[in-house]
């Protein structure tokens, strides 16, 4: 009998340890999005390196919450305490209270907690554009410098959505951080929220990172409805090729100017620039690849499973998460609007030359944006390759970005 | 509110203002750099073309310049397309009778290298 009441106690004890009694209703619906992102991860393919990593990490802070615990300290009666360690001597410190004297235990953080130091403290975003800077051809955009200027109109809609947040009554270094969702980069979105307004980075990091997954379902709507069937046909012509010294010279001019006009855009563009001037001078291979490959694949995992781990049930299904999401959205589409405006301006001004599909690719997201740009292009006429084209905005997006954030946290920080 | 909204009109104003002024040095530099290493790398080569006029490269007798450069290729790609033969086969139990350029606009070499081109995006 003593042994069933024993077994039916620790079955009792394990129900409600489970999830069963602990999850709250905001936890399952959480659940439900991340099995959604999933979907959309695995069937649609819509960007998995990122989308798979966050659903999942989505997936099992809901399922268990204490995965993202912070350490902490539990207080346990002394006696008690070494009764249950066979009176080891312990080293940890004590506080009485009432007369009786307690161990402060330190108990340890969840798995992912620690992993998601990298993005509390601004580690990882630098270290992703180290492995983008060794994956970037930056030859359409040498070859192409007008592109520049696609690559900053995208950024308008930060600036816009800035206003946004400020109007719906987010502080000032808060919307900062909002309005920076719509340069459409997650590392750079990170790192400027966790310099300005870190109790945001769960829900913004989980809002850039959704829509630069997104990017194939949101952008061409915006781009059809910009532009006319004649526009979007235009096919432009070939590129000049560049030589390797301009290559070579291009990170180290392009350092230089953004990290003496704009020290705090220098940890990403200078690690952006690091990474190119490997890949460029051919001298360091070994370096090359692993930054693009073992080095941008690990920290693509701890990034994108710990952005997914912040979006807890409690936390992110409140209307100042949704309004950031909704924030986020409307930054986004902007970013992608103000791109393909000026891409018509240009159009106008080349006298047909220049396709204004390409402007969308402004946004920085490398290389899904390019490609939507390539795929929109091709739907009106198949044999229309705009992808190389596209490519000179969109790296000039990821520098604008870095620019923006730069500007944002040397007025708001 | 009116100082929120001063605060976002001069944040709006000013990030419009640096993010284009710093994108458009960056155009100016790149420019001017990209025709200073043009114009180095081209002079050379234009300086030797003037110094060693080629006699081959006389207007007058192209035609005969351009066959005999051709006939070279062909014996050469002859030769290349005969090696990936026989390895291919064992020694004699292929003949090869004569070889023809296929007339087809899209073929497997051209659709492999754009394949290749375009694959990392």
């Amino acid at each position: 009998m003593t042994i069933l009441n024993g077994f039916l106690d620790a079955l009792k004890g394990l129900f409600e340890d489970s999830g069963l009694t602990s999850l709250t209703w905001q936890n399952y619906v959480m659940l439900a999005v991340a099995c959604f992102l999933m979907f959309l991860a695995i069937k649609k393919q819509y960007e998995p390196l990122l989308l798979l990593p966050i659903a999942f990490g989505m997936l099992l802070v809901n399922l268990f919450p204490a995965i993202m615990a912070p350490p902490a300290t539990e207080m346990i009666e002394c006696s008690v305490y070494e009764a249950a360690h066979q009176g080891q001597v312990i080293s940890y410190a004590t506080t009485t209270l009432n007369g009786v004297t307690y161990y402060n235990v330190p108990t340890y953080g969840g798995l992912l907690y620690y992993l998601y130091q990298g993005v509390k403290l601004g580690i990882y975003p630098p270290l992703i554009f180290l492995g983008i800077g060794c994956m970037t051809d930056f030859g359409p955009l040498i070859a192409s410098p007008k592109s520049f200027i696609l690559g900053a109109a995208a950024q308008i809609g930060i600036f816009i959505t800035f206003i946004g947040a400020i109007l719906l009554g987010f502080t000032d270094a808060q919307a900062g951080a909002i309005g920076i969702i719509g340069g459409a980069d997650g590392p750079t979105a990170i790192y400027v929220t966790s310099k300005l307004a870190p109790e945001l980075l769960g829900p913004i990091a989980v809002a850039a990172y959704s829509y630069m997954a997104l990017v194939p379902i949101i952008q061409p709507p915006i781009m059809k409805a910009l532009t006319t069937k004649k526009e979007r046909s235009v096919v432009m012509e070939q590129l000049r090729p560049v030589s390797k010294l301009e290559k070579i010279m291009f990170p180290v001019v392009v350092v230089i100017i953004v990290a003496i006009l704009l020290p705090s855009a220098a940890p990403l563009v200078g690690m952006l620039m690091l990474g190119n001037i490997f890949k460029e001078s051919g001298v360091v291979d070994r370096i090359s690849k692993t930054a693009q490959n073992e080095l941008m694949n690990i920290i693509t995992i701890f990034l994108g499973v710990t952005v997914g781990a912040t979006a807890t049930g409690t936390v992110f299904l409140t209307p100042k998460t949704l309004g950031i999401v909704a924030l986020g959205l409307f930054a986004f589409c902007m970013g992608t609007a103000f791109g393909v405006l000026f891409g018509k301006i240009m159009y106008k001004l080349s006298g047909g030359k220049v396709n204004p599909l390409i402007g969308s690719a402004g946004v920085s997201a490398v290389p899904m944006a390019a490609r939507v740009s390539n795929k929109v292009g091709q739907e009106e006429n198949p044999g229309n390759f705009l992808l190389m084209h596209a490519m000179g905005p969109n790296v000039a997006g990821v520098i604008g970005s870095a620019v923006a954030a730069g500007v944002l946290m040397s007025i708001l920080g | 509110m009116g100082d929120k909204l001063i605060t976002s009109l001069t944040v709006l104003l000013t990030g419009f203002v640096v993010v284009f002024v710093v994108l458009l040095l960056l155009i100016g530099i790149i420019k001017l750099y990209g025709t200073i290493v043009y114009n180095i790398q081209n002079k050379p080569k234009q300086t030797k073309k003037e110094k060693e006029p080629d006699p081959k490269a006389d207007p007058t007798e192209p035609v005969a310049l351009i066959e005999s450069d051709d006939q070279t290729d062909e014996n050469e790609l002859i030769a290349v397309i005969s090696a990936a033969v026989y390895s291919m086969y064992e020694k004699g139990s292929v003949k090869i009778k004569s070889i023809r350029r296929s007339s087809s606009k899209s073929n497997a070499w051209k659709n492999a290298g754009l394949s290749d081109n375009i694959r990392p995006f």
